[in-house]
């Protein structure tokens, strides 16, 4: 007799004829399946667990994710699947399948025996630090530049053009809800308008240490679940230079504070993340109003959706004093032009050859 | 510049809510003993990983909060929620009746004489069922274990299943916090010496009992945070510890203590899935 979840691993294309129960380690419990309250989207309170499963040579050979059936896990398992297969992405996404019964969806990946990059990430010096980001910037570029092609949608045609003030609507509305000024919403709305819009690109949405792993000498991407939720570029490269600055920071003991507060006290910890924004902006070709509005679209978005998610306010929090401090940049200087050194578009540097 | 919103999101709302709802169940019906339960409750996941032939009947002996009851129902045709304690009882009914559970019944009644003829069951769970006994002089937490196991036994049907998790006795962090990978213990209730378990002892008993096939797991930080299951066996352990993202001292310190057959010292809490 097999467990439900065996059951559905096979259905899944897994051979798992050779496999004991002692090959199947439950990860990452977070949550029950069914979830006990039924929301829908990405909130963490339908988060589920994982498996790690162990080949018969005693390594692991898969990694699944286990999560309550939902449309949006299963369009979530379908666009991965769909990115893995793609020549241009199998070196950066690891091949997924997935299966779905009972209640219960399963997305399958080949589990990769490499390091994750916030194990790597206390052994780098400076150069190495600031390299491995933009490695890693660039693989997420490449797949957001695929996603047109691997899901076959209108929706993500290429050539498609985002604008900052209605793709940033829903994280303004969410400001004045969380006691935002008139004034502070209207500058915001302002650097808005003047970044005007630019060519769409898919994010991956949580560009973080723990979701990139360094295995067979390339940078492999994870975590999917809201990958094309945001589709303003330099939102994953921002998020990227942010989390790893703050892992950094740590590393180091020194103290906790946002990337934007480094930069403005001149610190040289923000200095490596500045060279690889600055080279994706310039590789999407900025001018310097959308360099700014594409880094403050991060600010605003990656703090209200944190509370839009339901996330306890200790996470929401210090992202929201940041769009504080970015407002007082604006008014007070330096102003975000000058300490993103955007002044315009020629002066963005391009990528170094590394 | 004003102050946030405390009030947090819909979901987040929502889920203090549930919390307030149950916080009062249980005071109005005199409950004050604290479970551990992760806020999302997912030692119902257990459920996913049972090998068992049928999925009709359930008994879940000395339910508590009657957490994992909610869980079980969601499975079984029907399930039993069992406890020597009559305000655990009520607090069971009510909440199982607030989440509009249909199929459970309460009962208040002792694990080691259960109510059931032989073969009732398909499957039977006893999560901490000993941190929840009472104790007296004359009888040990072992004999205690060891009367529940013998009766979970006599009422499972041929093919049928227990789950079982109790306190790790050889938990080195239960006394060297250090030694912890999330650091000391968090209130897993009855993680106390008395009412822990060996994975040796654990394994005997339910071989004593009757079970032919014993599957034991590590549970991993703590029962009140079950975060991982993790087989016990060498080779588990070490895929477990060994991740790619495990690098400060004190990983590379547990995965020598892994390597040196020590894992049983590593983790707080045991599971043991039982099947006939």
């Amino acid at each position: 007799m097999k467990s439900k979840v065996l059951r559905l691993l096979e259905a899944a294309g897994l051979q798992l004829e050779q496999q004991h129960w002692s090959d199947l380690i439950l990860l990452h419990n977070g949550a029950r399946i069914p979830p006990l309250l039924a929301f829908r989207g990405d909130y963490v309170w339908n988060w589920g667990f994982n498996l790690l499963i162990i080949g018969p040579r005693g390594t692991p050979t898969h990694f699944a994710k286990c999560r309550a059936a939902s449309p949006e896990v299963h369009r979530a398992t379908q666009l991965r699947v769909s990115l893995s297969h793609d020549p241009a992405c199998s070196d950066v996404v690891p091949t997924t399948w997935g299966a779905e019964h009972e209640g219960l969806h399963i997305e399958i990946s080949r589990y990769l025996p490499g390091q994750m990059y916030d194990a790597i990430l206390p052994q780098l010096d400076d150069r190495a630090w600031t390299e491995s980001m933009r490695q890693i910037a660039e693989a997420a570029d490449r797949v957001s530049r695929r996603v047109p092609a691997s899901l076959g949608t209108n929706a993500t045609s290429v050539g498609a053009r985002v604008h900052f003030r209605s793709e940033s609507a829903r994280a303004l509305a969410r400001l004045a809800d969380l006691g935002f000024e008139r004034t502070e919403l209207d500058l915001l709305a302002d650097l808005f308008d003047a970044g005007g819009s630019v060519e769409l690109r898919a994010q991956h949405g949580d560009l973080w240490a723990r979701n990139i792993v360094r295995y067979e000498k390339q940078w492999w991407l994870l975590d999917f679940d809201l990958f094309g939720q945001v589709q303003v570029p330099l939102y994953d490269t921002c998020h990227l230079v942010s989390t790893s600055t703050d892992q950094r920071a740590r590393n180091l003991r020194r103290p906790a504070k946002s990337w934007l507060a480094r930069l403005r006290e001149n610190d040289v910890l923000a200095q490596p993340g500045l060279e690889v924004i600055r080279a994706m902006a310039a590789r999407e070709a900025f001018t310097s109003a959308e360099f700014v509005a594409a880094y403050v679209y991060y600010l605003v978005e990656s703090a209200t959706r944190h509370y839009d998610r339901g996330a306890p306010r200790e996470h929401w929090e210090p992202a929201i004093s940041v769009v504080r401090l970015a407002l007082d940049c604006e008014r007070n200087g330096p102003t975000l032009i000058e300490l993103l050194r955007a002044t315009d578009s020629e002066s963005i540097v391009s990528p170094s050859a590394g | 510049m004003n102050e946030l919103d405390s009030a947090g999101s819909r979901p987040l709302r929502m889920w203090q809510e549930r919390l307030e709802n149950l916080r009062r169940i249980e005071r109005e019906v005199g409950v004050n003993v604290e479970v551990p339960t992760a806020q999302l409750e997912p030692d119902g996941n257990i459920l996913w990983m049972l090998e068992i032939e049928e999925w009709r009947s359930a008994l879940h002996v000395m339910g508590g909060n009657a957490a994992l009851t909610c869980a079980i129902a969601n499975h079984f045709e029907e399930v039993v929620y069992l406890d020597s304690r009559p305000s655990f009882a009520e607090l069971a009914r009510r909440r199982l009746a607030d989440e509009g559970v249909l199929n459970a019944t309460v009962r208040v009644g002792d694990p080691r004489a259960l109510p059931y003829a032989d073969a009732s069951f398909d499957w039977i769970a006893a999560q901490d069922a000993l941190d929840a006994m009472p104790t007296d002089d004359a009888t040990t937490p072992w004999d205690t274990m060891k009367g529940i196991l013998t009766e979970c036994r006599r009422v499972l049907r041929p093919g049928g299943g227990l789950y079982v998790r109790a306190a790790n006795r050889h938990d080195l962090g239960t006394w060297l916090p250090a030694m912890s990978a999330r650091g000391p213990r968090q209130g897993a209730n009855g993680n106390v010496p008395g009412a822990a378990v060996s994975a040796r002892w654990l394994r005997n008993a339910l071989r004593d009992a009757g079970f032919s096939d014993v599957r034991l797991y590590y549970v991993e930080p703590t029962r009140a945070l079950p975060m991982a299951l993790i087989p016990a066996t060498r080779k588990a352990v070490a895929v477990y510890e060994s991740r790619g993202h495990l690098a400060s001292a004190s990983a590379r310190f547990r995965r020598l203590m892994a390597g040196a057959r020590l894992h049983a010292s590593l983790y707080s809490a045991l599971v043991a899935l039982a099947y006939l």
